[in-house]
């Protein structure tokens, strides 16, 4: 008797704590739809500004996120298969975006295009403060230690020694990294880049210190909620919210199709 | 005759772990089992062989060329690792056909050899299942079809049938040895246990901690242990410290006599089938009889030492009994 009830105490406490963060955002999500407005809701696609910032967000964060993959998966290959010295410090240093506040990574972005070689790369190869590819920068040096942590991860899971097998088997060791450890790893890797996507999506802090804010160039759909809330359009700075949080769920949904995960 | 395999002082470094100078011959067609307890370094010898590993010294020489340093797609060899490491998200078919999209070995068409290993290994029925999906004894032969799709000149099992229950290891050692038969193809099996070594080889190579300890047929290392390992390994279970006088031992009622013999103290080596329990030959009280699968092994204490004997008979403990110990059986070893 005892140990059912334990049984169903138990089951009770770890289904209600486990209902508590949904039941959140739930509740923020219903909220902003039931929150009184009286502006369109198709407003990002009917206003020229709002427009570009919801164009450019999607561009920049889809851009952001590959370059975050591409980034992610042999630094979280590397960390997941080597133990060499000094890995551990490099594993730090991959968490060290994760730890720190956003706004640290503009402000550093910025300082470094102050230095003597930050100088020389926006003269020679890319301006970047206050531009576009700035934005992208950014964004992928904020995502790409979400997008490592998750690809290291993936890697994690695949046999080490499923590589070496194939290799025997008469593939070189590019191709065993392409046919085997990198398509066993799928599911991790898009998991990936949804994380890298989500977290450029709506990135803001070191965009806004690192880019600016200006209407029709580096204006992002993150930015503008801040602007609108800033001269108290609330009801304008909701409905940009809510784009945000369709255009994420609808990514997610679309990527863990692409997964074959089922989503419920 | 050429060497399939050969290795000539071996050495390689793994954490803590050393291999030491390894020699090693394998003829073409020849099963090789490589026998040891766990942890002596028979996987990392593997693991050299196709190449996964590098070793710290030595050579390696594989159809009479030295692939040492060679990439493990130009060995030739077919690796069949202790957990198979089927490639978990695809099919039977596709892991089979991985190979055969590699493999710089084939001059015909590859759909010959597909078919031919499918029809050997019985294949058939599970082909188009995720290999996630199969039994152990499936995924075994998924493993072995796809390292022999890739034509190889070794073919090195480490541990097949350890994943397998044990019903089944029988039949899959027996299909074993009988695929080897018909493809003649040098393999090195590896494993630590002696019944099933003995179940496959031509041969045996036990390895301790890093070394080679003996090579030889099953015979001569059942009968001829080079060392205590050796024998303690093959369940030799008669030990004896014995001492050499003047080129004689004595062993009860049996005297071992050679001028090859120098004096000093000796191990006598007997394995309990060699030795009898008759009405002539070293008095002593059993100890204990007890069944095992093929014989009945009973001790006897014969006051200084105590002996092992299989026959077919239990006796009562505490019967007194004669222990005959066949001179020619006697293996001496020098402590």
């Amino acid at each position: 008797m005892r140990s059912r009830f334990g049984g169903l105490a138990f089951s009770a406490v770890m289904t209600l704590a486990a209902l508590f963060y949904p039941a959140v955002i739930a509740t923020l999500v219903a909220c902003s739809f039931l929150f009184p407005r009286d502006v369109s809701p198709l407003l990002p696609l009917t206003e020229p500004a709002l427009r570009h910032a919801f164009m450019l967000s999607i561009a920049t964060s889809v851009g952001s996120a590959l370059l975050s993959l591409l980034l992610g998966v042999p630094s979280g290959y590397l960390l997941s298969r080597y133990r060499v010295p000094g890995i551990r410090l490099l594993d730090l240093l991959f968490y060290l975006p994760i730890a720190l506040p956003p706004l640290v990574i503009g402000v550093g972005l910025l300082i470094f295009f102050q230095t003597v070689p930050g100088k020389l790369i926006q003269r020679y190869v890319c301006s970047f403060t206050f531009s576009v590819p700035g934005i992208v920068l950014a964004q992928t040096v904020v995502s790409a230690a979400f997008a490592t942590r998750i690809c290291k991860l993936a890697f994690d899971h695949v046999s080490p020694k499923l590589a070496g097998v194939a290799r025997t088997l008469g593939s070189s060791r590019w191709q065993a990294f392409y046919r085997i450890e990198l398509a066993e790893a799928k599911p991790g890797l898009l998991e990936a880049f949804v994380l890298a996507w989500t977290t450029a999506f709506g990135a803001f802090g070191p965009i806004a210190l690192f880019c600016g804010i200006t209407r029709m160039r580096t204006e992002l759909l993150s930015s503008s909620i801040f602007l609108e809330f800033s001269v108290g359009n609330l009801d304008r700075a909701l409905i940009l919210s809510i784009w945000m949080a369709a255009i994420a769920g609808a990514v997610l949904v679309l990527v863990r199709g692409l997964g074959k995960q089922p989503l419920w | 005759m050429g060497k399939a395999l050969r290795i000539e002082n071996l050495t390689a470094t793994l954490g803590d772990f050393r291999l030491s100078s390894v020699s090693l011959d394998v003829n073409p067609g020849e099963y090789l089992v490589l026998l040891g307890p766990s942890g002596c370094g028979k996987t990392t010898l593997i693991e050299l062989l196709c190449g996964l590993r590098k070793p710290t010294g030595g050579r390696i020489f594989i159809g009479g060329i030295d692939v040492t340093h060679a990439d493990p797609a130009d060995r030739h060899t077919g690796y069949v690792p202790q957990d198979y490491q089927l490639f978990p998200s695809r099919t039977a078919v596709w892991n089979l056909r991985f190979a055969a999209r590699l493999s710089r070995r084939y001059q015909g068409n590859t759909e010959d050899r597909f078919a031919s290993v499918v029809k050997m290994l019985h294949l058939e029925p599970f082909l188009s299942q995720p290999v996630q999906t199969l039994s152990g004894g499936e995924k075994q032969r998924v493993a072995l079809g796809r390292a022999l799709m890739a034509m190889p000149d070794v073919l090195l099992l480490d541990e097949p049938v350890s994943a397998l229950p044990e019903s089944l290891r029988d039949r899959v050692c027996r299909e074993l040895k009988e695929l080897q038969r018909e493809l003649r193809i040098t393999t090195i099996h590896v494993c630590h246990n002696l019944d099933e070594a003995l179940s496959v080889a031509d041969r045996l190579a036990l390895m301790d901690v890093g070394r080679l300890v003996q090579t030889g047929p099953p015979d001569q290392l059942l009968d001829r242990p080079a060392n205590r390992f050796v024998a303690e390994f093959t369940h030799c279970k008669n030990l004896w410290r014995v001492e050499v006088v003047d080129g004689k031992v004595r062993l009860g009622t049996s005297e071992i006599a050679s001028t090859e013999l120098q004096n000093g103290r000796y191990w006598a080596m007997v394995r309990p089938e060699y030795l009898s329990l008759d009405s002539d030959g070293v008095a002593g009280r059993v100890v204990e009889s007890t069944r095992t699968p093929y014989a009945v092994l009973t001790r006897v204490d014969m006051g200084m030492c105590e002996a092992s004997i299989a026959d077919d008979r239990v006796r009562d403990t505490g019967d007194n009994v004669w222990v005959a110990i066949p001179a020619e059986r006697v293996h001496l070893v020098a402590e």
